[in-house]
């Protein structure tokens, strides 16, 4: 039985009366100032370091003394953030954590009022940060080539510890898109003494609605009555392998206002319905217009009485075989696509310019193609919030084809996925369809176990010299495509040296004697087919020799640490199928080893091994079984994984051993 | 009549055969057509052609000249994974005031395809070229090729205008895609005279000629004669404006290089940027009319005349620093060793390196002194000083840093070097001491001060030096198990000494992270103590081990694995040939001994047979042994490094040596019932 974690959640909707204006708001630090300055700056001792619990030490590389934020939403188009923040240095481990990085929008955002001081062990100040040491950069997203995206950072490195970092700054913005979301908690090794985050609005008839996540783990104390968040005392945390995303299991808070402006725009939504409409009317409309030559191109591809679904095949293949990705993130081009006719001449655009222009292609041709935001990441099924519309939950556009009840899943920003397969990094999520009457949420596809499969046949030589010939034939499907995949998009060039690499550990003096790999025509299957040499394989016991099946990697996990916090998860499900032939050579006897029958099943997977020895051909057939099971599992129940992950490693370990014939 | 034609004829031939300079624009069908590149055929890209044209242009404004860099590019795409070398990005300075900054203009970008035959071509529109600014100091032009597809030939062209005269770029020939043709000229006037720095294996075609040009200059003329007598003597007159035609020479010089391959990176270098092929000019002096010659640079004792006489380096260098004077006082009756010790202890404890790398200082020493955190001169010219206070003869010795490039000592320039680091001559051998990283023990130093020569400054003498790499790393580590069941379980012990001491401490940081490290998925170690790990001695280790999976029992025989000290040991060299030299960061001298206790009613049938392998010139050396000594089975394999350059010359032993090792470790040790 699987136990999944639960969502700790209140939805809160809180209107503010109508009437009541907020003329002259509190910043929320002045009550908490008389505590920590003086008339002439921090002067007395409550920063001292002999004043933190000695709670907050234990596996501590920093505190956050306290972190003071404030959203002041000034008008209706203008935002207003004011951070005040201390953390004490503990040890060398800790100098990240005290780092300034203040992200900002350089054509939208100003950071006023900056001030970093440096205060001792006793909480004196010890020296003022100018301005000119504070560096302002472009904030490189590593892909696009244009964003706005700027950050004023700054790194203290100091001769010794403990020292205290003083943080404060204004940022103002005209954009009143998004509200910033409250993480007390978001680093392992730091523990935090006290944070609080509260939001104040002058804006009538402005709704700020929030959802909050993981709290009764943590203590945290909500007043919803005068939106002031607050948390307490926490521990530092330890990171620990293999958990699901930490937005499962740390505290936050999300908001999102009922209006807004951005850089242009206005809006305003309640739920995911209206946010969808708004973004449907606003940015999706208007831009559609294909152009002629573009619509003859694919006409002359369209033959009669072809199925919606190969018509939407050969779109596809069009689309992605004459457009590159390129991304261009400036201004309002963070959520609006380029025109049509500007991809069609460009021949490249992001995800959303990419998505949009094959949507248009789609419905012109009458295929139903729906604009999908969604949050793409390969290592955790990221879902929408049913319940809380808001602007920050997604970083990616996909196009869902509805195709009569057998909904196909589009990407189309790469030339590298077939048509149809649902990757790692958008599948069994919710995700958002954006419809000419509102959003939608609706779940992604993803596969099963015995659809994420690895098929392979091997039949192994011994040569003279204790060379091994390996001959392949291989199959993967879906997942196990798409791990195999740069295998096919490497460069031919490099692609010989990728192969020595990638099988390094299982196979290290390996010759290529022949491959071939190519996709099967099937949806998401890729088969490979080869035959190498390997000189190092074979291990010499004595006049024994024995030899390891585990020919190519099977990327076997590593255990985990056993006094565990957090939950186990393990994002897909998967499954190898693998069958080993090998000729015994004429003057050699076949040793019968320890186990030749084994299977073993536990809540992470199943496995089973069989051994058949033929003693008139003097061939042993190995079969090997294993399937990994997805899912969010009890810390608890970590002995189990790493008892899975043992027999595991001992099924395709297995050695089969040869003595000569006495 | 005929002579003369056949030589015409024989001419243009000859030309045609060599690369040529292409037109902009003017892209033919053949390069579109074209399907592979016949330096390599399995690359994705290659430069049709790539070229840069510097020239110096007069700017009146300023009353000097400007460097101008005209570059041109034409790309071939062969397949689509070289997307890639369709995003540009162009770095420039853009710094201080406006007249410092150095322009991008005319950036002008075309896409061709073939469509249906004919050629089609698309231009790069001005609203799709983005100017980044990275931050206070440089920006980024950057753009995308449009309407880019298999077969696209793209090409760029675009001038760089720069006040910067003193370095010429470097222009490289040589790139990660193969290079059809690649052209550099460069024309210097006559005033400035540059040395030549070539690099790399690529064959130039080099031709030079002088040509004339003129530039006018303007100035302006006080007119004394016109003082009026009746203003009662002022000087002030009416201000002439002047204008003046000046003829000059040009050197000219073309570089020419033909099917250049892509350089192939390798493992166990510095940087692959050491080994490109590529030309740059840096200023030797300037000679304007009716002036004298200036040096700019000659040798390496310039360079330390001009590091001594500055505020910034020699300045430092020789202040007195009277907050040392006890200091100094107490070392005074030490030994050398000691002296040195404490000094460098001393600093190391109260200075922390701020991450910056120069070749002068910053703020200066004094005020390090006050703050705490200095750059890299700061922290070892205070060092240096104060071994010299103490009667040692220290010296700063300049350099670069390892994964800048190689130090060019042919051509001595100030620009090159960004470390320093503080040397001791003690009976005409160099003790080498950094004191930016508080682990590093006396006579070791950390990657980045790693080069192969250096500049030893004494007094206004620059001595050029082969850094001889001072890192020895020591480690042994005993293993007395006896077989328990399925298991191996007993002691270990294990002592790190020097170099691999540091290294260690530099990579766990606490004392828990290292003993957490030794754990693997087969080895548990319990009960462990750790000596020394935090200082600066050598650090031991004792504990128990049990170890899983090493033990094997099949046909009424124990087999035992070798592999209980390195598990799943591959050999690094996986290349098949190789250009350049091994770089290793320290030399180093390993033992492990495995010693199993023969269980009852056992004989040991087997061992392997002993391995001693070495390369000529015993660079390195494996040697693993097997002997049967008092009912214990022991193994033992020593490994050492005796040289950290190792010349390519080497290379096909030393992935020899690692493939016999290999193949040693994976076999096992039988045992027989008796």
């Amino acid at each position: 039985m699987i136990l999944t974690y639960l969502f700790y959640s209140i939805t809160c909707i809180l209107p503010i009366q109508s009437g009541t204006i907020y003329s002259e708001y509190q910043p929320f630090s002045k009550t908490l100032d008389s505590e920590y300055r003086t008339e002439e700056g921090i002067e007395n001792n409550s920063l001292d370091v002999t004043n933190i619990p000695l709670e907050l030490l234990i596996d501590a590389h920093a505190v956050v003394r306290y972190e003071h934020k404030i959203c002041n939403i000034l008008s209706k188009d203008r935002l207003q953030i004011v951070v005040e923040k201390a953390v004490t240095i503990l040890s060398e481990k800790g100098i990240p954590s005290g780092d300034i990085s203040i992200y900002y929008n350089g054509e939208a955002d100003d950071i006023k009022d900056l001030k970093v001081e440096i205060l001792d062990a006793k909480g004196n100040r010890l020296t003022k940060i100018k301005k000119k040491e504070i560096n302002d950069v472009s904030s490189y997203d590593g892909f696009s080539i244009a964003n706005d995206a700027r950050r004023k950072t700054y790194r203290h490195v100091s001769n010794s510890f403990p020292y205290t970092v003083l943080l404060s700054y204004k940022k103002e913005s005209n954009n009143t898109l998004t509200i910033p979301s409250w993480y007390p908690v978001w680093q392992t090794n730091v523990s935090i003494e006290e944070s609080i985050y509260k939001i104040n609005s002058n804006v009538r008839h402005l709704t700020i609605r929030h959802k909050s996540y993981n709290i009764e783990l943590y203590g945290i104390k909500i007043d919803d009555q005068k939106n002031i968040f607050e948390a307490k005392q926490i521990k530092a945390i330890k990171s620990e392998r293999k958990t699901p995303s930490i937005y499962h299991f740390l505290p936050f808070v999300r908001f999102s206002p009922s209006s807004f402006h951005y850089f242009d725009f206005e809006g305003s939504y309640t739920d995911w319905k209206s946010y969808g409409k708004w973004m449907y009317d606003n940015m999706l409309t208007g831009r559609g217009e294909l152009p002629p030559a573009l619509i003859e191109e694919i006409e002359q591809k369209l033959i009669p009485d072809l199925s919606n679904e190969e018509k939407a095949k050969i779109i596809y293949d069009h689309v992605t075989n004459s457009t590159r990705y390129v991304s261009v993130q400036l201004g309002i081009g963070g959520f609006m696509p380029f025109k049509c006719a500007d991809v069609y001449n460009l021949k490249y655009g992001d995800c959303k310019a990419l998505s949009y222009y094959t949507q248009n292609l789609m419905q012109h041709f009458g295929i139903e193609a729906i604009y999908t935001e969604i949050m793409s990441d390969r290592e955790y099924n990221f879902d929408f919030d049913t319940e809380l519309a808001g602007v920050d939950q997604s970083n990616h556009i996909i196009l869902c084809l509805p195709n009569d009840g057998d909904t196909t899943w589009l990407e189309c920003t790469s030339k590298n996925n077939p048509f149809g397969y649902t990757h790692s990094g958008i599948n069994n999520r919710k995700a958002l369809l954006i419809k000419p009457d509102g959003g939608e949420i609706i779940t992604t596809s993803t596969y099963t176990a015995k659809e994420n499969l690895s098929v392979r046949n091997i039949v192994l030589h011994l040569e003279e010299n204790d060379g091994l010939l390996i001959d392949f034939k291989n199959e993967h499907r879906n997942l196990k495509h798409e791990r195999m995949r740069p295998f096919l998009d490497v460069q031919k060039s490099k692609r010989d040296k990728y192969i020595k690499e990638y099988y390094y550990h299982q196979l290290a003096s390996l010759e290529i004697e022949s491959y071939h790999v190519a996709m099967n025509g099937e949806r998401a299957v890729l088969h490979e087919e080869g035959r190498f040499f390997t000189t190092n394989h074979i291990e010499k016991a004595g006049s024994y020799k024995m030899i390891p099946l585990n020919v190519f990697t099977f990327n076997i996990p590593d255990k985990l640490k056993t006094d565990r916090s957090f939950p186990i998860y393990v994002k897909d499900y998967t499954s190898d199928s693998i069958n080993i032939t090998m000729e015994i050579p004429l003057d050699m006897t076949y040793v019968a080893g320890k186990t030749a029958i084994r299977s073993f099943e536990n809540e992470y997977g199943k496995m089973h091994s069989n051994l058949i020895y033929n003693e008139e051909e003097k061939s042993v057939n190995v079969e090997i079984y294993f399937q990994h099971n997805a899912g969010t599992f009890l810390p608890e129940s970590v002995n189990n994984y790493n008892e899975f992950v043992q027999n595991l490693r001992e099924l395709t370990g297995q050695k089969l051993i040869i003595k000569p014939t006495e | 009549m005929k002579y003369i034609i056949t030589i015409i004829i024989l001419i243009f031939s000859l030309n045609i055969a060599a690369g040529q300079k292409p037109k902009f624009k003017k892209v033919t069908k053949e390069e579109l057509l074209k399907e592979m590149s016949f330096i390599d055929s399995m690359a994705d890209s290659e430069f049709l052609f790539k070229g840069c044209k510097v020239s110096f242009d007069f700017n009146s404004r300023s009353g000097g000249f400007d460097v101008i860099y005209r570059h041109h590019q034409r790309i071939k795409i062969y397949q689509n994974e070289a997307n890639r070398m369709a995003n540009f990005s162009l770095q420039y300075y853009h710094g201080g005031k406006n007249s410092d900054s150095e322009k991008i203009e005319d950036l002008e970008a075309y896409t061709f395809n073939l469509k249906d035959g004919e050629i089609e071509k698309e231009k790069l529109s001005k609203k799709n070229i983005y100017d980044e600014e990275v931050n206070k100091f440089y920006k980024n032009k950057k753009f995308a090729f449009p309407a880019v597809a298999d077969g696209s030939v793209l090409e760029v062209k675009y001038t760089l205008r720069s006040k910067y005269y003193f370095n010429i770029d470097e222009f490289y020939f040589q790139s990660d895609i193969p290079v059809k043709y690649a052209e550099y000229t460069i024309g210097v006037p006559e005033y400035f005279n540059y040395t030549v720095n070539t690099k790399g294996l690529v064959q130039l075609d080099i031709a030079s000629e002088k040509q004339f040009d003129n530039f006018t200059y303007s100035y302006q003329v006080a007119d004394r004669s016109k003082t009026s007598a009746m203003s009662g003597g002022s000087i002030q007159g009416r201000q002439d404006r002047r204008s003046e035609k000046i003829n000059y020479t040009k050197n000219v010089s073309i570089y020419k290089a033909n099917d250049v391959p892509a350089v192939k990176n390798e493992p166990f270098v510095y940087t692959m940027d050491n080994y490109k092929s590529s030309i740059r000019h840096e200023l030797l002096f300037t000679k304007y009319p009716r002036s004298s010659i200036k040096y700019y640079t000659k040798t390496w004792d310039d360079i330390a005349e001009l590091l001594e006489g500055s505020n910034d380096f020699g300045g430092q260098l020789n202040s007195n620093y009277k907050q040392y004077n006890d200091l100094i006082g107490s070392v005074a009756d030490m030994d050398t060793i000691q002296k040195i010790q404490t000094i460098y202890q001393a600093i190391k404890a109260q200075y922390t390196w701020d991450g910056y790398l120069s070749h002068y200082t910053n703020n200066g020493i004094k005020s390090m002194i006050k703050s705490g955190t200095g750059n890299i001169v700061e922290i070892n010219l205070l060092l240096v000083n104060l071994l010299r206070k103490a009667g040692l003869n220290a010296h700063p010795m300049v350099s670069r840093e390892s994964k800048s490039g190689f130090l060019n000592i042919a051509n001595p320039s100030i620009s090159q070097l960004n470390y320093v680091t503080a040397v001791v001559e003690i009976k005409g051998k160099y003790i080498y001491l950094d004191a930016s990283d508080k682990r590093l023990t006396p006579n070791t130093l950390p990657k980045r001060a790693l080069n192969i020569k250096g500049i030893i400054i004494n007094g206004e003498k620059g001595a050029e030096t082969q850094m001889m790499n001072p890192n020895n790393g020591k480690e042994n580590r005993i293993y007395s198990l006896s077989i328990d069941g399925e298991s191996l379980s007993g002691t270990y012990k294990q002592t790190i000494k020097d170099y691999a001491a540091y290294l260690t401490r530099n990579t766990y940081g606490v004392e828990s992270d290292f003993i957490s490290s030794l754990d693997t998925e087969k080895k548990t170690f319990t009960n462990c103590i750790v000596e020394s790990y935090n200082n600066q001695s050598n650090i031991r280790v004792t504990s128990d081990i049990k170890a899983d999976g090493f033990v094997q029992y099949i046909d009424e025989k124990i087999f035992l694995d070798l592999q209980i000290c390195e598990e799943n040991f591959n050999n690094p060299f996986k290349e098949e040939s190789r250009d350049f030299s091994l770089f290793f960061n320290n030399k180093y001298s390993n033992v492990d001994m495995i010693k199993i206790k023969i269980p009852e009613g056992y004989k040991v049938e087997s061992t392997p047979e002993k391995l001693n392998i070495t390369t000529p010139d015993k660079l390195l050396t494996i040697m693993i042994n097997f002997s049967v000594v008092n009912g214990e089975i022991a193994m033992t394999k020593k490994t050492k490094l005796s040289q950290t350059i190792i010349s390519p010359k080497y290379y096909q032993a030393v992935k020899m040596v690692y493939d016999q090792v290999e193949a040693k470790m994976k076999e096992k040790i039988v045992l027989a019932k008796i």
